[in-house]
């Protein structure tokens, strides 16, 4: 009887620890080989309908804080005296920080900017509605929209759990990572409304030259 | 009470007992990387420093717990294995998927699915309560932090209006004639609600023994934190209104802070303690 027991406790502790021991090496095979098979093509920020594309760089209290990334580009839309910052980051990992969903990458440098409101916003493209997140922040007398949306794998996504599911999928379907964040960013001159017209009419431009 | 074990019984229990040590041992082994993760998150994060003595808390609940468990019947359960298998295949799509969270609550769900399988259902529901406060060790907060801001903003807005006091409010900035609060991270109460929650599960499961009352000493360990939040930061702005800015904006207002939640943790716990049940009935 006491074998009999002993065997079978033996047994199934046998398999738990198997699996035990298996999960993280599973999983570290896994990520080593996609992270190999990982080759990226950058498109990048462009002229638009209506807007004028720059390469600029920001002053490091202006820019986003977004860690680590496989690449970087950053610049100016001009539209007669209008100019909407934008951002682009590019991530082919998802992990040891190098991922675009963490704790370290915010859209605003909090040690100059006090932020007053987010929320998410709806714009139709192609019949087809989009949320794009948005933040309204201020330093002293200034004020700023800034609007963002990441792209996982050509799929279009807002929310940290979207992010996370979409990069799970594109890891299981042995896809190259491709994790991209759009941020744009407008200072407002005492008109909110304006700037979010504005932000609307770069960010619809700017989902046809995606051809989401 | 050793008596009522036979030795037959007491030699078959040293094979579980010593099964579940070793994969105790082997979980800790295999997922180090998650535990440290968790444990620099508790070691360097205000909100979380609990965690560190959560699983001190579960085994002393279970100590508690010796004569009961001493009288429990042992067996292998095979759902338990079943949870294992499920619960590693999550850490696996979380590690892929590089969510920490889910790999922090499958490390901390595998000593429940070690436990039934292990020792089965009877044991499994004997310690239902220390393997579950385990999760409480999970550190999560950001979901509640900007809601928990809004309702702390709308708390001192309404003050204020209803004091007279004239107010202009920008999302989480509240302007007044004597300057402008921001209703910052830290001012959301959420560690202070974390903090009382975490506290208040185990004062409640130690103290009463129906669950109606465990259920409203939760609520209650949910709303109070939310309101003496409120308060808190609408007696901040009052201080800045009426004596002056640099009193209210300084790092006093945190000293005073966690003072008066202090004072409302002792408090909630002496009105509690006065509804206590005995203590054979809540043992029981």
């Amino acid at each position: 009887m006491i074998r009999r027991v002993a065997a079978k406790v033996i047994f199934t502790s046998c398999i738990v620890l198997v699996l035990i021991l298996l999960t993280p090496y599973a999983a570290k095979s896994i990520n080593e080989k996609y992270s190999l098979a990982s080759q990226n093509t950058y498109t990048s920020l462009t002229d638009l309908d209506g807007w004028k594309y720059t390469n600029l760089k920001h002053n490091s209290e202006d820019i986003p804080s977004i860690t680590m990334a496989d690449f970087v580009q950053e610049g100016i839309f001009r539209s007669g005296t209008e100019r909407i910052d934008a951002y682009k980051y590019v991530y082919s990992s998802t992990h040891g920080g190098k991922e675009i969903i963490h704790h370290r990458n915010v859209m605003y440098d909090k040690k100059a900017w006090t932020l007053v409101k987010k929320k998410t916003i709806s714009l139709t493209y192609n019949n087809k509605k989009y949320k794009l997140s948005e933040y309204q922040v201020t330093k002293g007398q200034k004020t700023r929209i800034i609007r963002f949306f990441y792209l996982i794998n050509k799929r279009y996504a807002t929310s940290d759990y979207a992010v996370k599911l979409y990069e799970l999928f594109a890891k299981l379907r042995r896809e190259n990572m491709d994790s991209r964040l759009y941020v744009f960013s407008m200072d407002s001159e005492n008109n909110l409304a304006n700037t979010e017209k504005r932000l609307n009419d770069l960010t619809l431009a700017f989902f046809q030259h995606l051809d989401i | 009470m050793t008596d009522l074990v036979s030795p037959s019984l007491a030699k078959h229990r040293k094979y579980h007992v010593f099964s579940f040590m070793i994969i105790i041992a082997f979980i800790f082994i295999s997922f180090s990387e998650t535990f440290l993760s968790m444990f620099h998150i508790w070691y360097t994060s205000e909100a979380f420093q609990h965690g560190m003595l959560i699983m001190p808390i579960s085994l002393y609940v279970i100590w508690l717990k010796r004569h009961k468990i001493k009288l429990v019947s042992f067996n292998v359960n095979y759902y338990g294995f079943v949870a294992v298998f499920l619960l590693c295949l999550l850490w696996l799509l979380g590690d892929i998927a590089g969510v920490q969270l889910v790999k922090h609550f499958v490390v901390m769900s595998l000593f429940s699915a070690v436990v039934l399988t292990c020792f089965g259902f009877s044991m499994f529901k004997t310690l239902l309560f220390p393997l579950g406060y385990l999760l409480l060790a999970i550190p999560f907060r950001a979901p509640f932090v900007y809601p928990l801001q809004q309702v702390t903003a709308d708390m001192v807005y309404f003050g204020l209006q209803l004091t007279s006091i004239p107010v202009f409010r920008e999302g989480q900035l509240v302007h007044i004639p004597a300057g402008t609060f921001e209703v910052a991270e830290a001012c959301s109460g959420v560690n202070f609600l974390i903090a009382m929650v975490t506290l208040s599960i185990l004062f409640s499961y130690l103290t009463y023994s129906s669950y109606k009352k465990r259920f409203i000493f939760l609520m209650l360990s949910i709303i109070v934190p939310v309101i003496a939040n409120g308060l808190r930061a609408y007696f901040i702005v009052l201080a800045g209104h009426f004596i002056s800015m640099d009193v209210a904006g300084g790092a006093d207002h945190i000293i005073f802070g966690w003072q008066f939640f202090g004072v409302i943790m002792l408090l909630m716990f002496w009105v509690g303690h006065k509804y206590a049940d005995h203590e054979e009935s809540v043992r029981s």
